[in-house]
């Protein structure tokens, strides 16, 4: 009998798929990597921007400088005091916001009988109205979180004038809705058993939720804010970009300059705070994960010496107290947030403003009719091309992340690239070797960090200095970025894969690689391409302010409009982004939810 | 042919494997028997090469184990087929995938993704032909997640038998189904060891099965080998013994 096997799986369509896109992205985009002017070298700008990385600059490049202007290093010092007070002060006002959000966005502290099929008039109106809320939350924060925090900035500086509390304000709302959608996703993926017996006890659903729910998820709450700090750090240092003294602001004077030695010396600054939130995170993730050893045996059982020999990690309190006296210093301590230079009152800016967002024919005529041939006009003439653009570099950059990605995860994986591939026996090592693997790990899961670290912002303004301003620049600034996030993120998942499959197959005479592609890849697909959807949304929002940078996606024209108090033709472009982030969001929300329901069956 | 000599073996300060001594011949059916942590999975482990003995020697076809560097060591564990007591099948996988991963270890890096994603028909006949030694050749292309436990257990042995090893070390294959397919799947395993002429060890914990299915028993209690014999020696006293039973 003849045994043919089935065609096509679903999973090597997606991976075709893939290749295809990238395929078709890459030659909309053209391979003509340096449009700078023909009198330009290109190679010897590189040449001089990167061998200023072995030699940082530790005095001012400027010679010029007036003799009692503060040294170098003072300065780049409060610009990054800065960058992380902005950080902080920013975060303090996301958290409680998203979290409250959060809560609200959630259905898991509604009574049971409101979560189902109402029956009698109060529970329905009582139902109706919590949905209403429900459905309010959802869509704030989807609005919130579909604007990228630049053009937020942007917009609140506009009417509110530029003093850093405005940033900061506008930094915290796409935080905020961050935070509350992945707030209540943990709350909602959290066991309900606890909540349940509670609720059987006789508790309310609302205690319950407190009770158990909320305690279950807490660990993973304060990891993912964690995670947002040190997002915050960076979105803080591009605040510089738009005026506002951070490390961003030193990088662009330095660099517009061509000090490229003090440009290091800020971006060794830069990389080594994030770099130092980053591990802080993963320690203090480890810690939230694993259950603390007890320190001594207690000599009675009195309840002082229980308590004193309790198990804890000194860490947590520590990190906790640190972030508490980090966020009332940002607050209290240094300049006042809040100043205001411009001669016109804020009111009557505000005022101003939301006038000037009325599209201009229908100010003219005051009939909404006439906005659509000035919609079309606006759509055709700009918007289309933009918005194509702005989708092209992030599928571009992220597909070439991934692809990158992919081949050195494995490598980065801790269970992989170690003398004992998934603890299992390798036969007789040299010392040598087993330097050699530990090390290999340690550089590559270094690259990832560093990666990441640079905010995509900084590397397309540096890029567009040595290969000119065209699509290119952004999506290698876009593809370095994920490659970190996405080499960090599947390390992760293989790391923490069940090992018995891929020690199985080493122990069948497998090599460590085949053990990882035929061991763990099949199962932990599903989780890497739901990492790929996720980023997508990112970078698409990423993708629109990088035009800012003089590329033609929506980012471009929306600075250039606002530039020219064109409000209403400003506000044109940012909803057209919105709506791509809106399709984005609803795709990837469709996509993760077909991949989980065909991952469950895994 | 498989000797163990003074093998030490501990996690920590859990001491696995005591001052082990044990000689398997070609050919042989051995079933270890003992109670629940006495060192049974630990020893198949050492035997499957997951493990390096902490002190004594493992010999398997004249050569010790400890002293392999890596690519000897390989070849090695290519002759020696494992079925762990979870089975260790890729879930969202193919049977037929899961079959064919057997032979991973005497196939190139590009060579097994081939087999792998596109399978030759040679190879799915073969396949095919092993399930339907252990009875299940409709699975071939089922998703192996979607099979029953037993199911499951059969496909780990068509694995086991794919690789072509002299020597088959199988952790609790019984653990997880009902006795009537308890039975079927020893008389499976133990037929097919018999018709290829393999050397097979079976932890297992149900004695009756133990005596039915193997000549030979060696008995473990708290990481020592206590009982190596036929298994109609196997007396009720030392039963007691090996649990413990006279302790009251």
């Amino acid at each position: 009998m003849r045994v043919k096997p089935p065609i096509l799986s679903w999973r090597r369509a997606t991976v075709i798929g893939f290749l295809c896109l990238l395929i078709v992205c890459l030659s909309k985009l053209g391979f003509e990597f340096n449009q700078l002017p023909e009198s330009a070298d290109p190679s010897a700008a590189a040449y001089s921007f990167f061998s200023a990385a072995l030699s940082p600059a530790l005095v001012d490049q400027n010679l010029s400088l007036p003799a009692d202007s503060q040294p170098l290093i003072i300065r780049l010092l409060k610009a990054l005091l800065n960058t992380l007070r902005y950080a902080f002060v920013a975060m303090s006002m996301a958290v409680p916001v998203g979290l409250a959000l959060g809560f609200l966005c959630s259905r898991s502290w509604w009574p049971t009988t409101l979560q189902h099929k109402a029956t009698s008039i109060p529970t329905k109106l009582a139902r109706t109205t919590l949905n209403l809320i429900y459905l309010s939350a959802r869509f704030s924060i989807t609005f919130m979180r579909s604007i990228h925090e630049l053009i937020w900035v942007m917009l609140f500086m506009a009417f509110l004038g530029d003093s850093p509390l405005t940033a900061c304000i506008a930094l915290a709302l796409p935080f905020a809705g961050t935070l509350a959608k992945v707030f209540s996703e943990i709350i909602d993926e959290q066991s309900a058993n606890a909540t349940d017996h509670l609720q059987l006890s006789g508790a309310s659903s609302v205690s319950a939720f407190f009770a158990a729910r909320f305690p279950q998820s807490l660990p993973d709450l304060l990891t993912y804010t964690l995670y947002r700090l040190e997002c915050a750090i960076r979105s803080s240092a591009v605040l510089g970009f738009i005026g506002i003294e951070t490390i961003g602001l030193s990088i662009k004077q330095s660099y517009e300059n061509n000090y490229y030695n003090e440009v290091w010396t800020e971006l060794y600054l830069l990389i080594f705070v994030v770099m130092l939130f980053d591990v802080l995170g993963s320690k203090v993730r480890y810690r939230l994960s694993t259950p603390a050893v007890e320190r001594s045996t207690p000599t009675d059982l009195s309840l002082k010496s229980l308590k004193k020999c309790a198990p804890s990690w000194k860490l947590l309190p520590l990190t906790w107290s640190l972030l508490l006296v980090g966020s009332i210093a940002a607050w209290t301590l240094g300049p006042p947030l809040n100043v205001y230079h411009s001669a016109i009152s804020r009111w009557d800016r505000t005022q101003v403003f939301f006038e000037e967002l009325v599209p201009e024919p229908v100010r003219a005529s005051n009939h909404w009719n006439d906005a659509l041939p000035w919609l079309r006009d606006l759509w055709t003439s700009n918007g289309k091309e933009a918005l194509l653009n702005t989708v092209l570099i992030a599928s571009s950059a992220l597909l070439l992340a991934a692809v990158f990605g992919y081949i050195l995860v494995p490598w980065a994986s801790r269970n992989i690239s170690t003398p004992t591939p998934f603890s299992s026996f390798n036969g007789r090592t040299s010392r040598i070797k087993k330097w050699l693997w530990s090390t290999l790990g340690f550089c590559i899961r270094t690259l990832f960090l560093i990666t990441r670290s640079i905010p995509e912002y900084i590397i397309a303004f540096l890029l567009i200095g040595i290969l000119g301003a065209h699509a290119w620049p952004l999506v290698i600034a876009l593809a370095i970025h994920n490659f970190g996030i996405l080499g960090r993120l599947w390390a992760e998942v293989s790391e923490n894969h069940d090992e018995n499959v891929a020690r199985q197959q080493v122990v069948s005479g497998g090599s460590r690689l085949q053990a990882y592609l035929c061991g763990i890849l099949p199962t932990s697909f599903n989780r890497q391409l739901l990492f790929i959807f996720y980023r997508w949304e990112t970078c698409v929002r990423e993708s629109t302010i990088l035009g800012m940078l003089s590329i033609s996606s929506l980012g471009y024209y929306i600075s250039i409009e606002s530039s020219f108090l064109h409000y209403d033709r400003m506000l044109f472009y940012i909803l057209l982004g919105t709506a791509v982030i809106f399709i984005s969001d609803l795709i990837s929300i469709n996509l993760r939810a077909k991949l989980n329901k065909s991952g469950s069956h895994s | 042919m498989i000797e163990l000599d003074r093998s030490h073996l501990n996690f920590g300060s859990t001491l696995a494997l005591d001052d082990c001594d044990l000689s398997i011949n070609e050919g042989e059916q051995v079933a270890l028997i003992g109670p629940s942590g006495s060192g049974k999975s630990s020893l198949l482990r050492v035997l499957a090469t997951e493990h390096a003995l902490v002190s004594g020697d493992y010999r398997h076809n004249g050569r010790s184990i400890g002293s392999l560097c890596s690519k000897a060591l390989k070849n090695q564990r290519c002759d020696i087929a494992y079925i762990p007591q979870n089975l260790a099948l890729v879930s969202n996988l193919k049977v037929s995938q899961n079959i064919l991963l057997g032979k991973i270890g005497r196939q190139q890096l590009l060579a097994s993704i081939k087999g792998l994603l596109i399978p030759s028909s040679n190879e799915l006949q073969l396949v095919q032909k092993i399930l339907s030694e252990v009875g299940i050749p409709e699975k071939l292309f089922h998703r192996t997640d979607s099979l029953s436990g037993g199911q499951q257990q059969r496909v780990a042995i068509a694995r086991a038998l794919y690789q072509e090893a002299s020597l088959i070390l199988a952790d609790e294959p019984v653990s997880a189904v009902d006795p009537s397919r308890a039975h079927s799947l020893l008389e499976c395993l133990t037929q097919m060891a018999t018709k290829h002429t393999l050397t097979l060890i079976c932890s297992l914990h149900n004695l009756e099965y133990a005596k039915k299915f193997f000549p030979r028993l060696v008995g473990m209690r708290e990481g020592k080998i206590v009982f190596d014999g036929k298994s109609s020696e196997f007396t009720d006293q030392d039963f007691n013994s090996l649990y413990q039973l006279d302790r009251g």
